[in-house]
């Protein structure tokens, strides 16, 4: 008689899975630092006054007139980060000397790996996959997916070496790499519920309700990413290059890079260098 | 494709290929460097570098058009170009460097000359879109590949022959490495065809808001004032011309556009009619007209009314067009009288039509037309018609018996 | 509504199939189908297609310039000889059966009243035709008068294109030469008897196909529309009933002028008398030898064309 109301262990299990309190799963971490964000008066200030100096950016794509040289295509993912809900896809503008790098870094790097960087805490950084079936899942970096062989340039044709596509680092198109805290990604896409509910929030909230949302969404980031060699460096980098799936010619390349070099005797915001000091 | 390309031109020693003595493509060849300017356009420094090296200025390094670059950031006006400028690609046959300051002279001295030639930036294509009155040089050519990928499958047979065709006469490795490219680029074919100059032409010409606001000079008064009809509506009309209608239908022996209003040298001098020197001035014609593979017999001198066939008749055009403000000068055409004239004829007929449709009528074992069927039946039926025959009045004469006593006394 | 259907009734079976041939070119030829012009890669009857322009004279041409305007329209020419070597053979079979932008204005002409039409069967076709030919072909292009002024292989195409909501039909109707042409259509289409004033009169492939078809005739083999004149009693309804006016009553018996005819066969099914037919004449079957007593009837003489002869009067 017992046997027959004995309740089998994994239908309680299921149940339990069902009817877990919904807040007790995991939130990213940028989701928690924003509801606990507490913001200064200062803040608050200045938000309200972006807010209301703030003018929609019309996007002018097809001029009458061409561009002279021929450009290579723009990058869209299935998957968005919440951030692109206001900012533009591509967000680097006023800063004329590192925009254009910065753009093309947002193509393979999160926004949150440079922008999100609280002291406390201690993040992984992975692929993340924003395209495909895949996507909003971490991936497995190049090099323990496949078995390449890099052959070294001096064996072939010079002038063929010049137009060989490098293979990427990324371990397949539109992934970026992201920081991960306990196994979650950090920020959000656009998809969640969270991201859905502060939109919304938006819409119809006044404009001192929108400094205020947008005070305590900008709380835990920061204005300023981190310096070149905080990645591009040897030593103590922020990205750990061979765990992403780096090969030793791949990481030679990118801690010699020329241009950070170049960046780095920039030493104030308008300063303009000449480029042959680029030879020096 | 681009790649076998460029494995062919290996041994093609034109120009240095692939320069870059200043090291641009350092950075500019990074795929991603893209931005939003101020104004809110989508702004590139990403030069795909395989594609420019195949490319009509590949062999051209960065500084010889944008020549004042020394600086990182680079100062917008130090990137100018101006299309006059030599580079140090040296032409082959004179040994120069090559220049397109003539076409910029033709250019300047054209219909279109207050275009931009020089101080071309990326930044100001914004502005030229706005204020620009005419277009400029990249308005209309951008960086092309040398050869177009379609022609490519040409091109390398033509080269595969190079050796065998041309080098029979031309026997120097040296003089085929340098002139044989260049000239089978140009033996394959133009890189343009008609079609691609009217598509050029009527991106500004066809937009009637835009030709609506263009002001020319009055010759006479030497006062600017506004185009009329014949000119706003220019391409409309030549699309409803044979040559217009041919090209539609990719029969390529049709006259483009450039090939009446600028068939000479680098084709960018267009002129207006007026002048002397225009190709579409009445005494050119003629000559325009008989070009290679046209109307060879246009010079007979009983061919000048031919020359003078209207090829922008705007009595082509719907008459009543919202674009043009309804103009005196269109009610003037001879086509128009004629249809004053031929109107009436059709409204009697018309409603004579209708009327016999709505209310029936007799119907007759036979029935002749109102107008002409007299003669008609005269000429082709051989009788006279009926209403042309005279009715003999029978006067019948009573018998005497019948007549009353009073009649008989009056006979 | 009766009326109508016993105007149809009435109609000669070879006629309803006339008809209906043309109709069915109309669906072919013209919007929005446009199946045989589509075959080409063509959007309307010009161009490539165009059968009447290729001939023009110009002073001063070379053989080039004529195979260059030639290869321009190189199935113009190619459709246009078609239809000549049919005419030359079977009679006017484009234009009476096949031409839609004849057939048309035709067929529409048959549905008004006869009394509201302009009669132009009695003008001198034959001079009229060929006058405005030789202008057409030599005159206007001197002038600088394009060949498409009046040109019904437009006009009536656009009209299609119009209803069918292809803008350019719309804009050609509205437009100053467009509404001419229409003007002309009426007149010479609609409102003419029988409708095919256009095609006697302005058409340079009906005056090409005029010549070939009379050029033909002569020959015993061709098939044309031939009267017996021992069989021809006057009565005149072939004449009335002709559709391009080519019959004429010279001392009471029709003759046809084959520089008009378009071998419609509408004669042909009104004669009661059996006097007038489309076929080819017979061969002379005068024997050598007759067998005694046996009387021989006059052999029919199917004649086909007519000959202006001075002595003919009209009464």
């Amino acid at each position: 008689m017992n046997k027959q109301y004995k309740i089998h262990p994994v239908f309680m299990i299921i149940l339990l899975l069902i009817f877990m309190p919904y807040s007790a799963m995991a939130k990213p971490l940028y989701q928690l630092h924003v509801e606990q964000a507490e913001i200064s008066d200062q803040d608050l200030k200045k938000s309200l006054k972006q807010v209301k100096k703030h003018k929609k950016i019309k996007i002018i794509d097809n001029l009458p007139v061409p561009p002279f040289h021929k450009r290579t295509t723009q990058q869209t993912t299935q998957k968005q980060p919440f951030c692109l809900t206001c900012h533009l896809a591509l967000p680097h503008r006023n800063d004329e000397r590192s925009r254009t790098f910065m753009n093309m870094h947002s193509r393979y790097i999160a926004c949150e790996t440079c922008h999100f960087r609280p002291e406390t805490v201690a993040m992984t950084y992975r692929w993340l996959a924003y395209d495909g079936i895949d996507a909003g899942n971490v991936l497995s970096p190049r090099r323990a997916l496949e078995n390449i062989v890099e052959k070294p340039p001096e064996t072939e044709q010079k002038h063929k070496a010049q137009f060989k596509k490098q293979v990427p680092l990324a371990p397949q198109p539109g992934a970026r790499i992201s920081p991960f805290y306990e196994n979650i990604p950090v920020l959000l896409f656009k998809e969640t519920p969270f991201a859905q509910k502060i939109k919304m929030e938006w819409k119809d909230a006044s404009e001192n309700q929108r400094a205020d949302i947008k005070a305590r969404l900008h709380a835990p980031l920061k204005k300023k990413g981190p310096a070149c060699n905080k990645c591009h460096g040897k030593n103590k980098t922020l990205l750990d290059l061979e765990t992403l799936g780096a090969t030793p010619a791949q990481l030679k390349k990118i801690q010699n890079n020329t241009i950070v070099r170049f960046f780095e005797r920039f030493k104030k915001n308008d300063d303009r260098i000449r480029i042959n000091k680029l030879l020096q | 494709m681009i790649v076998l390309f460029i494995s062919f031109i290996q041994t093609v020693n034109a120009a240095q290929r692939h320069p870059d003595p200043d090291g641009c493509f350092s950075c500019h060849a990074l795929e991603g460097l893209d931005y939003i300017d101020k104004n809110g356009v989508l702004r590139s420094a990403s030069i795909d570098k395989q594609h420019y090296y195949s490319a009509l200025h590949g062999s051209v390094p960065c500084k010889d058009c944008h020549r004042r670059i020394r600086d990182y950031p680079h100062k917008v006006e130090n990137g100018e170009v101006d299309c006059a400028n030599s580079c140090h690609v040296e032409e082959p046959s004179e040994g120069e460097p090559y220049t397109h300051k003539a076409v910029v002279k033709e250019y300047k001295d054209s219909v279109h000359g207050n275009g931009w030639y020089k101080g071309l930036t990326g930044g100001n294509r914004f502005r030229e879109a706005k204020e620009a009155p005419v277009a400029s040089c990249r308005f209309c050519h951008a960086n092309e590949l040398y050869i177009r990928e379609a022609e490519l499958p040409k091109f390398k047979e033509a080269f595969d022959h190079l050796d065998s065709e041309c080098g029979s006469c031309h026997q120097g490795e040296i003089w085929l490495g340098q002139f044989g490219g260049h000239i089978l680029r140009r033996f394959i074919g133009s890189r343009w065809n008609k079609n691609d100059h009217n598509k050029m032409c009527n991106g500004c010409h066809a937009d009637h808001e835009r030709m609506a606001k263009v002001e020319q000079k009055n010759e006479k008064t030497g006062e600017k004032e506004k185009t009329g009809p014949r000119f706003i509506l220019a391409s409309d009309s030549y699309a409803t011309t044979l040559h217009g209608r041919l090209l539609e239908t990719n029969v390529m022996q049709g006259a483009s556009c450039i090939d009446c209003h600028a068939p000479k040298r680098f084709r960018h001098g267009v002129l207006r009619d007026e002048k002397n020197d225009a190709s579409t001035h009445t005494d050119n014609l003629a000559e325009t007209c008989a070009q290679s593979g046209c109307h060879a017999y246009a010079t007979h001198p009983l061919n000048h009314r031919f020359v003078k066939t209207d090829l922008h008749d705007i009595d082509m055009i719907p008459v009543n067009n919202s674009i043009v403000p309804r103009d005196q000068s269109r009610l003037e055409s001879g086509w128009v009288k004629a249809l004053i004239a031929l109107s009436p004829i059709i409204v009697i007929l018309g409603g004579g039509s209708l009327l016999w449709w709505l209310f029936g009528g007799k119907k007759k074992s036979v029935t002749f037309s109102i107008l002409g069927g007299d003669a008609f039946q005269e000429k082709m039926i051989g009788r006279k018609p009926k209403s042309k025959v005279k009715k003999k009045v029978h006067q019948k004469k009573k018998p005497i018996a019948t007549l009353t006593r009073k009649e008989a006394e009056d006979e | 509504m009766i009326k109508a259907i016993e105007a149809i009734k009435a109609i000669p079976n070879p006629q309803k199939y006339r008809y209906a041939v043309i109709m069915a070119s109309c669906t072919l030829f013209f919007s929005p189908f446009l199946f045989l012009p589509g075959l080409v890669d063509n959007p309307d009857l010009c161009g490539k297609v165009c059968i009447r322009r290729f001939y023009l004279f110009f002073p001063g041409m070379s053989p080039a310039d004529v195979s260059g305007k030639m290869q321009v329209a190189a199935i113009g020419v190619y459709i246009l000889s078609l239809i000549l070597i049919t005419t030359f053979f079977f009679g006017r079979m484009w234009c009476g059966y096949i031409c839609p932008v004849g057939g048309l204005p035709e067929l529409v002409s048959r549905t008004f009243s006869d009394k509201w039409k302009i009669e132009y069967r009695a003008l001198p076709q034959v001079p009229i035709r060929y006058g405005y030919f030789s202008v057409y072909l030599a005159l206007m292009p001197m002038l600088g008068i394009s060949a498409c002024t009046l040109c019904n292989f437009i006009t009536i195409p656009r009209i299609f294109d119009a209803f069918s909501g292809n803008p350019k039909g719309l804009a050609f109707a509205l437009s100053a030469v467009g509404l001419v042409n229409l003007a002309l259509l009426f007149l010479l289409g609609f409102f003419a008897t029988k409708g095919r004033a256009y095609c006697q009169f302005l058409c340079p492939v009906g005056a090409l196909d005029g010549l070939v078809n009379r050029l033909g005739a002569k020959l015993r083999f061709t098939r044309r529309i031939r009267v017996e004149r021992n069989r021809c009693t006057g009565c005149n309804i072939c004449a009335r009933n002709c559709m391009t006016g080519s019959i004429k009553m010279v001392d009471r018996i029709a003759v046809v002028d084959q520089l008009s005819c378009m071998s419609c066969h509408e004669c042909v099914d009104v004669c009661d008398w059996g006097a007038i037919d489309w076929r080819a004449a017979p061969l002379d079957e005068d024997p050598k030898r007759k067998k005694k007593g046996v009387d021989f009837h006059p052999q029919p003489q199917w004649q086909a064309v007519y000959v202006s002869s001075p002595l003919s009067k009209n009464k």
